[in-house]
């Protein structure tokens, strides 16, 4: 190797010495730039970049924090902005969704994904008149459950449905809101054209019968035809 | 800065901002989340994972999956995980509760594959439902069920048995190259029951109170209503 | 630039006083002899098993078929086990010997003895191997950055306090009053990172958080470890070699301190900005992204001491191959921040989130930036402590080529093909299995880019094993050495 190419390749001490570059910036640390003829253009831009950096950053901050909440995952959502709006109401194609949803999960395994039910077991809800008739009758059949024999659309059947509300006996305990969904759903569903279900009117048929503590046959159920 | 003693004050000050501020915050805001108890359904959300599936857990993590593959669902118009017109990677954005029971969160940061925190709620590539039968035969040899996938092949997660009696219920059905000797079966092991189970297992689907927390774009305003005012 | 103060002569570094060492810097560099040839060594197998490790698991991401009969080989485990070898067994080792050495030189004080710290060296070595061998086996703790199984990593704790102290003894027992760049930043480093692993291995493995707080906790720790460490020392080295070897003071170099407390303050919390779109708090994520966009501040002050003390010297990058691997390395350090403050815009994270780009972000910082200083200042350290000359300059030549272009073509084919990759997952129309065929081409000059880099580093290797043979050779000649240097032709 020559000694002018890569010379720190070898053993010598080649540049400033350790001391030295100590020392000198030693004095640099708080020695700023000579200014030039006029302003000091350095320091200046230096101070507004830092700073607008710094304000940039904070508007960021504050638009974005979605009030700090440790429940918020969306940093476009504002938790005060939707607590004003009061409890939301849902669409009504959020009732029937959800509706549709606890059918698919529990009612279709015996009443089928497509209302048809089973034949001489299980009712079909598409085009029943248990369905789309009054209201009374068909809120308690879910509240309650109902077992033994039953006629839909002429046909004849013979099973039993648990209770689905939340009744002495019932194993599934399903609030109003939830009867009244799946109620809405069943109503709407499969050519089926009914009025919706409200889950006030579902309160009000379960007070009325808080004392019911088993199914109903389908002669009990007449008065509500 | 020549005083050792305040560099090391400006050191430890400097990193106990953060770790203050993101670890021990975090850990005192979230870290104590309880579990949502659904009084509809009487159960406590999320779920403990069955036993096999806890076990198969362990096989994902021994054998490195985390590597390829994410389980995290990010928010609607943050890519396509989720939402509108979205390849339907999970019905909504992973929460902080979702993980809550984990031991080990394995969110993950590389999707070489896709993301699996639904997987065990949404359909596969030809439209149907994950099933024990699929996975199994995915992991054998991707070839068999998927085309062009990175996935290689787990074989060391079955083993060859001789048919005694009756076949196996949990024998693979393969036929030619990949099928085995006459006489032979090919089931999975242990791990890979444990690895299939655990993967079945993986679904978000309650809807826990924060869920909600969704950003809405707010309501164009309609031509009419400017008028409203005046009538 | 009007802040070059190099005509004023006081504040001009000075030459060595002679061409002959001191006597002080000479006994300085004898002490460190032992540990530093031992670091540095083991650094260099480490590196090379790495490569090994790195090569298969690349060919086996564009070819999932190579070795899949293999359970040990399985890509789950294999690249937890590269991307620890190279770090816990290459990096650390390479950044105890740059950073041991640079805290003597520049506090002037000779290591007192090495039993304790080869012990060290011995402890960590072994961590190392035990958990890279235990990920191999399938003890990973699949926790991304601190994979290495529990049973390893209290070693590597109790190792990195034998260590670690010796910098603050030699410090200690300096003689030097004032307190340089370069030193801020290695204090700093060696404090910072015990902390850092303390926490992670405590509130991840051993007594784990609960849900999420467990991703906050491993992002804390694994961008600080970049940040904190791994760039700290690689930017004391810069801090000392750029003014060392072009004998002009540091441009600007007031502006020093502003940026190093700045990037303590908010760089610690900028790596949060991973976890954007995740299920972590939203305030969290935007405390995340704010951060990474305050980085632009020492993207800035870097630039400005850095380029500034170069701007005018570049010649000087011909003869000096230190200066050559450190301008590379800067020049990567300002596209990897420049990258951390892109990815917190949430519409640019939407795309390059779980992609390639952040393989190529992570090679670009640990092998772009500090592995490439690391290259350049062991090139200066090397010589010497050992006291003889680099065995073979064509091998010094092979290796800044093939690591210079392999960086680049592994970082520009990841980023290419990890943006590919972004825009097409962020489509739902494109089916998944035509997005792993379009990355395949990508991901195979990524493998051809490791093998450039391979060869590069054999071709170190080799050189320092060479040199450290010859140097054996010559321990009986060192006194006749010293007393015969050239003198150096002034520039």
């Amino acid at each position: 190797m020559s000694a002018d190419q890569n010379h720190n390749l070898s053993a010598g001490d080649s540049g400033a010495s350790d001391d030295s570059i100590q020392k000198v910036h030693a004095e640099l640390v708080s020695k700023k730039p000579e200014p030039k003829e006029g302003f000091k253009t350095m320091p200046l831009f230096l101070l507004g970049f830092v700073s607008t950096m710094i304000f940039v950053t904070s508007i960021y901050v504050v638009h974005y924090r979605a009030g700090f909440s440790p429940m918020v995952y969306d940093e476009r959502f504002d938790p005060k902005a939707a607590a004003g709006s009061g409890v939301k109401e849902l669409t009504p194609e959020q009732v029937v969704a959800a509706g549709k949803k606890a059918f698919v999960q529990t009612c279709a395994a015996c009443h089928q994904n497509t209302g048809v039910g089973v034949a001489g077991v299980y009712p079909p809800l598409a085009g029943s008149e248990w369905v789309v008739g009054n209201e009374e009758r068909v809120i308690r059949v879910l509240l309650h459950g109902l077992s033994g024999p039953i006629d839909v659309e002429g046909k004849h059947f013979n099973g039993a449905m648990p209770a689905f509300g939340k009744v002495t006996g019932g194993g599934y305990n399903w609030n109003e809101e939830k009867v009244s969904q799946v109620l809405t759903y069943i109503r709407q569903e499969w050519g089926n054209k009914a009025a919706p279900i409200t889950k006030d009117k579902v309160a009000e048929v379960l007070a009325k019968e808080k004392a019911r503590a088993k199914p109903w046959t389908s002669g009990e159920l007449d008065p509500f035809k | 800065m020549n005083r050792a003693p305040t560099l090391f004050l400006g050191v430890f000050f400097a990193l106990a901002f953060s770790f203050v501020g993101l670890v021990l915050t975090n850990q005192l805001t979230y870290g104590a989340f309880t579990t949502h108890v659904d009084e509809d359904e009487g159960k406590a959300f999320p779920q403990a994972l069955p036993g096999i599936a806890a076990q198969g857990k362990l096989v994902y993590q021994d054998l490195g999956c985390i590597s390829c593959h994410t389980q995290q669902v990010r928010r609607p118009g943050f890519g396509a995980d989720t939402g509108e017109g979205s390849r339907g990677w999970g019905e909504r954005q992973s929460v902080a509760r979702d993980y809550l029971r984990e031991e080990r969160v394995l969110l993950g940061s590389q999707r070489i594959g896709p993301d699996l925190r639904n997987l065990a709620a949404r359909k596969n590539a030809d439209g149907a439902e994950f099933t024990a039968d699929w996975l199994y035969r995915y992991l054998y040899d991707p070839a068999l069920v998927v085309k062009d996938s990175n996935q290689p092949r787990y074989a060391f997660l079955f083993k060859t048995q001789q048919i005694v009696g009756q076949p196996s219920a949990k024998a693979l059905k393969l036929s030619g190259d990949h099928a085995p000797a006459a006489g032979y079966e090919i089931v999975p092991t242990a791990r890979g029951e444990a690895l299939v189970a655990y993967l079945l297992s993986l679904k978000d689907t309650y809807a826990y109170p924060e869920t909600k927390n969704v950003y809405t774009p707010p309501a164009p305003k309609k031509a009419g209503e400017k008028k409203e005012g005046h009538e | 630039m009007a802040t070059d103060s190099s005509h004023i002569p006081e504040l001009t570094p000075a030459r060595s006083a002679s061409s002959t060492l001191s006597a002080e810097t000479v006994a300085i560099d004898a002490s460190l002899r032992t540990p530093l040839t031992v670091l540095i060594g083991s650094a260099l197998v480490w590196l090379l098993v790495a490569s090994v490790l790195g090569l298969i698991s690349a060919w086996k991401l564009h070819t999932p078929a190579f070795m899949d009969s293999c359970e040990y080989v399985t890509y789950g485990r294999i690249q937890p086990a590269q991307s620890n070898a190279f770090i816990f067994g290459w990096g650390f080792n390479a950044a105890f010997a740059v950073s041991l050495w640079l805290m003597a030189r520049l506090s002037r004080g000779s290591l007192p003895g090495s039993a304790v710290l080869l012990i060290g060296t011995v402890f960590w070595n072994v961590g190392v191997t035990l958990g890279v061998g235990g990920i191999i086996a399938g003890f990973s703790t699949s926790i991304e950055g601190l994979e290495l199984p529990g049973f390893a990593t209290p070693l590597l704790l109790v190792a990195y306090a034998l260590i670690a102290a010796w910098a603050v003894v030699v410090f200690r027992a300096g003689r030097s009053y004032q307190i340089y760049a370069s030193q801020w930043y290695i204090f700093a480093a060696l404090f910072w990172f015990p902390w850092l692993y303390a926490v992670a291995q405590v509130m991840l493995v051993f007594s784990p958080v609960r849900g999420t707080v467990q991703s906050v906790v491993q992002t804390w720790f694994a961008s600080n470890l970049f940040l904190l460490w791994f760039a700290s020392i690689a930017l004391a080295a810069v801090y000392y070699f750029l003014p060392k070897l072009l004998v002009k003071s540091v441009s600007n170099y007031y502006l020093a301190s502003l940026s190093f407390w700045w990037l303590a303050i908010f760089g610690s919390w900028a790596g949060i900005a991973r976890l954007i779109g995740g299920p972590i708090p939203a305030w969290v994520q935007t405390f995340g992204a704010a951060a990474s966009f305050m980085l632009v501040v020492p993207l800035v002050i870097l630039g400005m001491n850095f380029f500034g003390t170069l701007s005018g010297s570049w010649s000087a990058l011909k003869d000096n191959v230190t200066l050559r691997f450190i301008a590379f390395g800067i020049t990567a350090f300002s596209l990897v921040l420049i990258g951390w403050v892109l990815n917190a815009v949430h519409g640019i994270a939407a795309i390059t989130q779980f992609t390639y780009v952040t393989a190529a972000e992570t090679q670009l910082g640990l092998y772009g930036f500090f592995s490439m200083v690391v290259f350049g200042s062991l090139y200066y350290i090397v010589p010497r402590v050992l006291n003889t000359a680099w065995a073979s300059a064509p091998l010094v030549g092979v290796h800044f080529a093939a690591s210079a272009v392999g960086v680049i073509v592994v970082v520009g084919s990841l980023l290419v093909g990890g943006i590919n990759q972004g825009l097409q997952l962020a489509d739902a129309h494109v089916a998944f299995a035509e997005i792993t065929k379009a990355s395949q081409s990508y991901l195979f000059a990524a493998t051809i880019g490791l093998a450039i880099l391979a060869i590069g580093q054999l071709a170190f290797a080799l050189n320092f094993f060479w040199t450290l043979g010859r140097a054996s050779a010559d321990c009986v000649r060192s006194a006749k050495t010293l007393l015969s240097a050239q003198p150096e032709a002034a520039r």
